[in-house]
């Protein structure tokens, strides 16, 4: 094993997505240079937004949503049409916004979304701009990042919540993508990737210390 | 012994090495073997070193096992084993039983030939599927296992034969070594229930329950591993 800090290398597009099959083991260098990279892109992204409370960052995000979030059903019945991603993943924020810790079976309905969109992602590396209502995609658009980041911070944020590696695992490949496109994100979305890479990095680092790593 | 009725689809991999050695070793020879070649041996980078073998003979060519213990076998020029040619040598043998050692996700067409496909996954089903699922299982308890089931159209879905617990490694090559070390041991011991009732038992697993476990990224794969082998360490 070698602790010799090289770059982070897992840096995706969404035109060249990494399998990240067989991964090599690198040691503690490894960690510290992810570490280093995610910190490096939080760091810039503190510059470039106004600094504020990170639990503002997604009621702001959602406020502009024209849904009405007291009847929970209504909103699991628009997901379930189907229709634009960003629209879905905007309700899942929603839903995960008023019901997460609150609401047992809700959890559970935003568990089996996402796990689909996880499925999605993994199986194509790709997020569609629409989905039909059974989740077949419609069209060959996947190239809005609004999508990935959408996702991603629903995957954050349910993994804090929930503590499922299935979350963060994907959670860690999609903002590999985000950080290696990032300066296309529009100012808009920076909040929501600011949200994102600061909770994977912090529960990155959680997961570390609890066996005994300090990261 | 011979072992009547069971048959192995050995692809050009470790975990087909192991699963041989361990069962000649055991003295359990498969009646039959499809060897399955590639000219491209690129799954030979995956061998390190410093980190030799500790379960296992990883370059004793299959062939050359089968030869020395008289195990007939037909070679296919394949690596995958939907290949019609792989499909029409199992219809022709009378084995009900074949053993897989990997080379991608089966299709309709070796599912339907009446035969069963046995898998070893390194994991305990349900609760962990797919294919990297044993680095989660460390993360989460410290552990891993594996399981024996008859293959099914769904991944990780078919009937049960055995499960069973393992310690979590102690070495670094997880991939190639220590993966095809407790599955190769799973197969001993379901072989052993074999050659003792003359069938498997195997019960369904509850499809309600359990999680499906994609690969694992590398930052999430380094720490089952530096668990498995470091102490305490500042990063």
């Amino acid at each position: 094993m070698h602790s010799k800090i090289k770059e982070y290398s897992y840096k995706p597009t969404l035109e060249k997505p990494l399998t990240y099959q067989y991964a090599q083991f690198l040691g503690y260098g490894f960690i510290k240079s992810y570490k280093l990279f995610r910190f490096k892109i939080i760091t810039l992204l503190e510059s470039r937004i106004s600094r504020g409370k990170l639990t503002n960052i997604v009621p702001r995000h959602i406020k502009n949503l024209e849904f009405d979030d007291s009847n929970p059903k209504a909103l699991l019945k628009k997901i379930s049409r189907g229709g634009a991603t960003k629209n879905i993943l905007s309700l899942l924020l929603l839903m995960q916004y008023k019901y997460v810790n609150k609401d047992e079976e809700m959890q559970e309905h935003i568990y089996k979304w996402l796990s689909i969109f996880i499925k999605k992602y993994e199986v194509s590396k790709k997020i569609f701009t629409q989905y039909d209502s059974k989740m077949k995609k419609i069209g060959n658009d996947y190239k809005k990042i609004e999508n990935y980041l959408l996702l991603s911070a629903n995957l954050a944020i349910f993994y804090k919540h929930s503590g499922n590696l299935k979350f963060l695992n994907t959670l860690l490949k999609l903002n590999d993508t985000l950080c290696s496109i990032s300066k296309k994100i529009t100012q808009k979305n920076l909040p929501l990737f600011y949200l994102s890479l600061k909770i994977e990095l912090e529960e990155v680092k959680n997961l570390f210390n609890k066996r005994g790593f300090r990261l | 012994m011979i072992l009547k009725n069971i048959g192995i689809i050995l692809t050009p991999t470790f975990r087909a090495m192991a699963y041989l050695q361990r069962l000649i070793k055991n003295n359990m020879h498969p009646s039959f073997a499809i060897v399955m070649e590639r000219k491209n041996k690129d799954y030979l980078s995956g061998i390190n070193k410093e980190n030799t073998l500790h379960f296992f003979d990883k370059f004793k060519d299959s062939k050359v096992t089968l030869n020395k213990y008289n195990i007939p076998y037909k070679e296919i020029n394949t690596g995958d084993c939907n290949d019609d040619r792989v499909i029409e040598v199992i219809r022709s043998r009378d084995e009900k039983y074949f053993i897989y050692t990997g080379g991608g996700i089966l299709k309709e067409g070796i599912l339907s030939l009446g035969k069963k496909i046995i898998h070893v996954h390194p994991g305990i089903v349900p609760q962990y599927r797919g294919s990297t699922c044993m680095y989660y299982s460390i993360i989460n308890e410290d552990k891993c296992g594996a399981t024996a089931f008859f293959m099914v159209k769904k991944i990780d879905e078919g009937e049960v034969i055995a499960k069973r617990f393992f310690k979590k490694p102690g070495i670094l090559n997880i991939d190639y070594e220590y993966d095809c070390h407790i599955r190769s041991a799973l197969l001993v011991e379901i072989m052993n229930q074999y050659i003792k009732k003359g069938k498997f038992d195997s019960s369904p697993q509850n499809l309600e329950k359990g999680e499906t476990y994609h690969i694992i990224h590398p930052v999430l794969k380094h720490l089952a591993i530096l668990s498995c082998v470091c102490k305490k360490h500042k990063i």
